[in-house]
């Protein structure tokens, strides 16, 4: 095998648009040159599309070597004229840069008890040297958390140290064009316009109607989606993908919650009983 | 206190240059100081829908880069004392402005009018970047088509990232006989979706084409429908409440012509 061939694997960009910037999501498991090759190719024919402007980088499982960063990072800033003011990664890409640059094993603390501080990286135990891109580093602790700027607000809630228990918050529209990732569940107080796109983690429960995309449970697959008016263009829960059937029912002004969850693999769509899945045999007893 | 108003659309054909051309016509009509700016550099319009195209001498582009002065490249309508427009170039790209050009430009502009009207490009690029900058609120042009709801429903959403107060909503080529068969989208549909408030609901006819072909917006037409909701659109957005919208009017039958004629009822009835 030549030395330096970029492994197999996926060679795009990952670019979102969200509101909130720009994210740049790198191939995941390239050399730096591979990268480059590619952000070139990408840029090729509007080279002038990202001067003055600001990105994220998702480093996705942090892959790239620190060294390889800062210079994909040089090359944004000098070549294409973007400046990259935050990057996404896992707590556990995270703790392999710190244990990098630190040469110890670094071990993470459980979050605070303090609500505002709930994923500030102090409880992470790193050297400030340790951030991947300098000052300008921003360290959103888990995945993704994208949020559209001025209608969308994000809330950490106490209370466990699982992922999982996370729930963001979502107050108005989310509309067409916006995409919603968060590694925890989702709830959005309003609607989900089609050509939105939700991705949670854990449930999505929307107070209003769904007409978008949703994926619940990218993490457990014993999730649910529950909503109000349920009509989305098209449902996953961890694999497993429900289309819409050809005709939906029609705009009916009586509340009809639904709620979608898998069911020997597949998703079954059911009027909701009060419960989440799960739920009943607890009450119970 | 002036006001920079950008109108929009995501989708191309929808009537935003239409729009921006009867809205400017209309608030002018009112009394307000009003300049047109065509945002839509290197596809310009409405200088023809406003039947200003043969006295362009300068436009937008020479006046950002300072190659004239604001006041030389300002058209002044003939017909109407208080309107204005400020022209596109035709023969460069939107690139040719930058977002930082556009607000200080629009500042300029607002020290001389009362409403500024930018008259966007379809879609979300550049020409939309800079046609937001130095807006102060946005209008949402969009028919009742499926695709047409969608892309407003994405730039509703880019307009309210770009921190702008909630856009208020114009549905264009309306056609209250479709709806009534179910053929068409109604506007509880196309509210129900977009969830902004509707300052307009413009009838589908044939004045437009015509008027837009003469260089006279329909704005000025005293018997259009079309010209009496764009008046009507000018009114509600100076902040008057409760005008009615001209496509829900009730049509005239021989039964309420009869009915007027012996004095049951004053004006033209309303539904709502």
């Amino acid at each position: 095998m030549v030395p330096n061939a970029p492994p197999s694997g996926p060679t795009r960009l990952g670019l979102k648009h969200t509101s909130s910037g720009l994210v740049l999501s790198l191939p995941p498991g390239q050399t730096f040159e591979a990268i480059r090759t590619v952000l070139r190719d990408h840029l090729a024919l509007s080279p002038e599309r990202y001067r003055g402007q600001t990105l994220k980088l998702d480093l996705g499982e942090g892959q790239i070597s620190l060294f390889d960063l800062r210079r994909v990072l040089h090359v944004l800033r000098d070549e294409f004229g973007a400046e990259v003011v935050g990057v996404h990664c896992t707590v556990e890409a995270l703790q392999r840069y710190a244990e990098k640059e630190l040469k110890l094993k670094v071990h993470v603390s459980a979050p605070a008890e303090d609500t505002s501080a709930a994923v500030t990286p102090d409880t992470v135990t790193l050297a400030p040297t340790t951030s991947a891109t300098e000052a300008t580093t921003e360290v959103n602790t888990e995945v993704n958390t994208e949020v559209n700027a001025g209608i969308l607000s994000h809330e950490e809630l106490p209370g466990g140290d699982d992922m999982g228990d996370r729930v963001m918050t979502i107050h108005g529209t989310v509309r067409s064009g916006a995409v919603v990732e968060y590694h925890g569940d989702v709830t959005v107080f309003g609607d989900v316009n089609p050509g939105a796109q939700i991705v949670a983690g854990g449930n999505i429960v929307v107070l209003g109607a769904l007409k978008g995309f949703a994926h619940a449970g990218s993490r457990r697959s014993d999730s649910f989606i529950l909503a109000f008016d349920l009509r989305p263009t098209q449902l996953r829960i961890g694999k497993a993908i429900h289309l819409t059937m050809e005709s939906a029912p029609e705009r009916g002004r009586a509340l009809n919650p639904q709620m979608a969850s898998v069911q020997a693999g597949s998703i079954i769509i059911e009027p909701y009983r009060g419960r989440p899945p799960g739920m009943a045999m607890r009450e119970v007893s | 206190m002036s006001e920079c108003i950008v109108i929009t659309s995501g989708k191309g054909g929808v009537g935003k240059t239409t729009t921006t051309a009867n809205l400017g016509v209309a608030l002018a009509m009112q009394g307000k100081r009003v300049a047109v700016v065509d945002a839509d550099i290197g596809l310009r319009n409405l200088d023809l829908i406003l039947g200003l195209e043969n006295r362009i001498v300068y436009d937008l582009v020479h006046v950002i880069e300072g190659e004239c002065k604001l006041r030389q490249a300002l058209i002044k309508d003939k017909r109407l004392d208080g309107l204005y427009l400020l022209p596109a170039a035709q023969t460069r790209d939107k690139n040719a402005v930058s977002p930082d050009g556009m607000r200080k430009l629009v500042a300029q502009l607002k020290e001389e009018f009362d409403y500024v009207l930018i008259d966007c490009p379809a879609g979300i690029e550049q020409g939309f970047k800079n046609s937001v900058a130095g807006a102060d609120r946005a209008i949402i042009v969009t028919t009742p088509e499926v695709s047409a709801i969608r892309d407003a429903d994405r730039i509703i959403g880019l307009v309210e990232a770009a921190e702008l107060p909630e856009p208020t909503l114009i549905v264009n080529r309306f056609r209250a006989k479709m709806v009534a068969r179910g053929d068409m989208m109604s506007r509880e549909d196309i509210l129900e979706i977009l969830a902004i408030p509707l300052i307009g609901l413009v009838p589908d006819h044939e004045d437009i084409i015509v008027s837009a072909n003469r260089g006279a917006p329909a704005a000025f037409d005293e018997k259009s429908i079309v010209g009496e909701e764009y008046r009507r659109i000018a009114r509600r957005v100076l902040g008057e409440a409760d005008v009615p919208f001209v496509a829900l009017d009730v049509p005239d039958t021989a039964w309420t012509i009869l009915k007027r004629w012996m004095g049951l009822s004053g004006a033209r009835e309303v539904a709502q």
